[in-house]
C-alpha cells in the first residue's frame, strides 16, 4: 500500500507586482521627488510669468509717467520765453528803454535772479539796461558774445548753462526786432547748487528718482538736478526741448507704481508653490508608505494563504490512515486528490482493518462540507466504526450505531458511508450503505455497479440493511467518494455509469486507479475531495 | 461543488390548506445555503404543532450536500419536509442518497 500523496512543495512564483514591488522599494521615493520636481517647476514658471507681466505693466506705467513730467518740464521754456519775449517786444515797439525795469519787475527775483536789456546796433549789442541782483554771465566775456549773436540771429530762446562751485544757473537770451530795432533781453535762473531738489509728496515726480541732464550726455558735469545720489540712473530716458537746447530727463520708479501688492504677486505665487508642492510631496510619500504597507501585506496574506493550504493537506494525509493491512490473498490500491480550491480540509476518507479469520472490514466515507469540523466529525466516525467493527458487529449495524453519533442540527453535517466485510478465504463480501455512492464490481470483463438497498445518510437512518455477494478470482471492488462521479448538470447516476465506463475491465488495480483519475480528473477549480479504495481478490 | 456566483431566491408561502410553502428558485450551494435556512428557521416550530412543510423545487436547478445539509437539518428539528417539482437531477440525487424516505416527494 502507498501512502497517500505528501502534501504538494509550495513554489514561489517570481510574479510581475512582486518585481514591480522591488523596484519600488530600491527607490522609495521617486515618485516624491518627481512631484516635487513637477510641483517646483511649475512654479518657477508661474513666478516668471507674472514677474514678466509684473515688469511690463509696471514699464508701461512708468513711460506715461515720463511722458507727463516731459510735458510737464517742457512748459517751462515757454513761460521764459513769453516773459522775455514781451518786454523785449514791449522796448523795441516803443523805444523807451525804461520800460524793460517795468515788464520784467514782476520776475524778478523769481524766476529770474536778474536780467539785462541789450540794443544791437550795426550787429554789437549794447547793454541799456539791467535789473535785480547780480549775474554770473560777464557781458564781455565771448560766452556772452556767442549767446546774444545766436539768439539775435535765431531770434529764438537760447539757452546755456552756468556754473560755480557755488551756484548752478541757467541763462535765458531772447531777441525781438520790431520797426528795425533789435533788442535782446537777458535773465538767469538759479538751480539748486547741490543739484539736489526735494519735491512736495503731491509731485508726480514724487514716486520717482531722476535725474535732469542739459543737453544730450548723462555726465555728472550736465547734472541741472536730481532727488538721488545713486548716479547714473537706470531708467526711461526722456529728451526735453528746452529753447534752443535739449534737457535730458531720466526717470525710474521708487517704489512699484502698480502698487506693493502688483510686486509681490510673483513671490507670493512662488511661496504659495514651493507650500503646495511640499504638501503635494508628503501626500504622495505618505500615500506610497501606505501602498508599501498594503504590498506587505498582500504578500504576507499570500504567504499564510500557502502556508493554511500545506497545514491543511498535511492535516488531511495525518487524518487517514499511514499503513493499511495487507493480507494474504488481497491486494489494496487507494487514492486521494484534495480539491484543487480553498485552504479548508475535506471530510473524505477511506478505512481498512483486519478482523479475526482472514476477514478485512473496509469503509469509504463522507462528510458533507469543508473545514475543520468536517476533518474531525470525519476521524470521529472513522475510529468509531473501527471500533464497533472490531468488537464484531455487522455492516449494518455499525452504521446503525454511528449513526446515533450524528446530531445534524448540531454539528452542521451530515455523512454518507458504505462500509463491508470481505472474507479473503471465500471472495464473499457482505456490506451496508448509508447514502453512499454504489461499489463498482470489476469482474469477468465487466464493470458494473452493484445493486443494493441504499439507506439514509448517517445522522438521518436509524436501520440498515446488510446485503451480499461473491467476487469471482482477480475481480476488483472499488469504492470511492462522490467527488469521482460528481458532473454538473448531471444526475448522479450518469455519473455512475459514466466511471463504469471509463473503467478498464482488464487491468492490474494500480493502473485501473490511475487510468480511473486521468479519465476523471477535475474538470474545474472548486472540484471535491475525492477518495478511491480498490480491493481485488488475489485467491 | 459550488457554482461561482450561485443566486437563490426564497419564497415563504401557504398553501390553501395552510401549509407553510417554501419556494426555492435558483441554486441551492454553500454560498446560497443560509438564506434557505433562514426560511426554514422562520417557520413555526414542530412542537408548536405544525410539521408539514412543503419545498417547492420547480425553479431550482442545482442542488449540493449544502442544500441536503438545510433539509436534513429541517427533518431532524421534526419538520415533516416534503418536496414539490423537484428536477430529475435533484430527484436522483435524493434517491443515491438513500433519502427517498426522509425527503418523500410530493404526490
Amino acid at each position: 500500500m502507498e501512502p497517500a500523496p505528501a502534501a504538494v512543495p509550495v513554489e514561489r512564483d517570481e510574479i510581475p507586482e512582486i518585481a514591480a514591488a522591488h523596484a519600488a522599494r530600491r527607490w522609495p521615493h521617486r515618485l516624491s521627488i518627481a512631484v516635487c520636481v513637477v510641483g517646483l517647476i511649475v512654479t518657477a514658471g508661474l513666478c516668471t510669468a507674472s514677474r514678466l507681466n509684473y515688469a511690463q505693466n509696471e514699464r508701461r506705467q512708468v513711460s506715461t509717467q515720463a511722458q507727463l513730467v516731459a510735458a510737464a518740464l517742457a512748459v517751462a521754456p515757454v513761460d521764459v520765453q513769453r516773459r522775455l519775449g514781451r518786454a523785449a517786444t514791449l522796448v523795441s515797439a516803443t523805444g523807451n528803454v525804461s520800460l524793460f525795469a517795468g515788464a520784467l519787475k514782476p520776475s524778478v527775483p523769481a524766476p529770474f535772479v536778474g536780467a539785462r536789456l541789450f540794443h544791437v546796433v550795426d550787429g554789437t549789442p549794447q547793454q541799456v539796461g539791467s535789473l535785480g541782483g547780480q549775474l554770473l554771465l560777464d557781458p564781455s566775456s565771448a560766452k556772452s558774445q556767442q549767446l546774444l549773436a545766436k539768439a539775435t540771429a535765431t531770434g529764438a530762446l537760447t539757452v546755456t548753462r552756468l556754473a560755480t562751485p557755488k551756484a548752478q544757473r541757467l541763462g535765458y537770451a531772447m531777441s525781438v526786432t520790431t520797426l528795425g530795432q533789435t533788442y535782446v533781453t537777458y535773465a538767469e535762473s538759479t538751480l539748486p547748487a547741490d543739484r539736489r531738489l526735494e519735491l512736495p509728496a503731491t509731485s508726480p515726480l514724487s514716486d520717482m528718482t531722476f535725474a535732469v541732464y542739459f543737453g544730450k550726455a548723462q555726465t555728472r558735469g550736465a547734472l541741472i538736478e536730481t532727488n538721488t545720489t545713486d548716479l547714473p540712473l537706470d531708467g526711461i530716458v526722456e529728451p526735453i526741448p528746452f529753447g534752443d537746447q535739449v534737457l535730458t530727463a531720466v526717470m525710474t520708479p521708487s517704489t512699484p507704481l502698480l502698487g506693493r501688492f502688483a510686486a509681490y504677486v510673483a513671490w507670493i505665487i512662488a511661496g504659495a508653490g514651493v507650500l503646495l508642492t511640499a504638501v503635494m510631496a508628503a501626500l504622495t510619500e505618505r500615500l506610497q508608505r501606505r501602498r508599501a504597507v498594503a504590498e506587505q501585506l498582500a504578500a504576507v496574506s499570500g504567504e499564510l494563504y500557502r502556508t493554511q493550504r500545506g497545514v491543511a493537506e498535511t492535516l488531511q494525509t495525518a487524518l487517514l490512515p499511514q499503513h493499511l493491512p495487507r493480507p494474504p490473498g488481497l491486494a489494496v490500491a487507494t487514492r486521494y486528490l484534495a480539491g484543487t480550491e480553498g485552504i479548508e480540509i475535506g471530510g473524505d476518507w477511506y478505512d481498512l482493518v483486519n478482523l479475526a479469520d482472514d476477514r478485512l472490514f473496509f469503509t469509504i466515507g463522507d462528510v458533507s462540507g469543508r473545514g475543520l469540523s468536517a476533518a474531525t466529525m470525519m476521524s470521529r466516525l472513522r475510529h468509531s466504526i473501527t471500533a464497533y467493527a472490531v468488537e464484531g458487529d455487522d455492516p449494518a449495524t455499525v452504521l446503525t450505531k454511528v449513526s446515533r453519533l450524528i446530531d445534524i442540527a448540531r454539528d452542521g453535517h451530515f455523512a454518507t458511508a458504505l462500509c463491508g466485510i470481505l472474507d479473503t478465504s471465500s471472495g464473499r463480501v457482505t456490506f451496508a450503505n448509508a447514502g453512499h455512492p454504489p461499489l463498482v464490481l470489476v469482474a469477468e470483463d465487466t464493470v458494473a455497479p452493484v445493486r443494493a438497498p441504499i439507506g439514509p445518510p448517517l445522522g438521518v437512518g436509524s436501520r440498515y440493511e446488510t446485503a451480499e455477494l461473491t467476487l469471482t478470482s482477480r475481480a476488483i471492488l472499488l469504492a470511492y467518494t462522490d467527488g469521482l462521479i460528481e458532473r454538473r448538470g448531471e444526475p448522479v447516476d450518469d455519473g455512475v455509469t459514466h466511471l463504469c465506463h471509463v473503467t478498464p475491465s482488464s487491468a492490474d488495480l494500480e493502473g485501473l486507479l490511475d487510468t480511473v483519475l486521468t479519465e476523471l480528473a477535475p474538470q474545474d477549480e472548486s472540484q471535491d475531495d475525492t477518495a478511491i479504495l480498490g480491493l481485488q481478490w488475489t485467491p | 461543488m459550488d457554482p461561482v456566483g450561485a443566486t437563490l431566491t426564497v419564497t415563504v408561502g401557504h398553501d390553501p390548506d395552510g401549509t407553510p410553502v417554501i419556494t426555492l428558485d435558483g441554486q441551492l450551494a454553500l454560498a446560497t445555503a443560509a438564506s434557505a435556512e433562514r426560511a426554514f428557521a422562520s417557520l413555526p416550530a414542530p412542537s408548536d404543532g405544525v410539521t408539514d412543510v412543503v419545498v417547492d423545487m420547480t425553479g431550482l436547478t442545482f442542488m449540493d450536500s449544502s442544500g441536503i445539509t438545510v433539509l436534513l437539518t429541517a427533518a431532524n428539528r421534526g419538520h415533516a419536509v416534503r418536496l414539490r417539482h423537484p428536477s430529475s437531477i435533484i430527484r436522483n440525487l435524493i434517491a443515491a442518497t438513500g433519502l427517498n424516505e426522509t425527503l418523500p416527494i410530493e404526490r
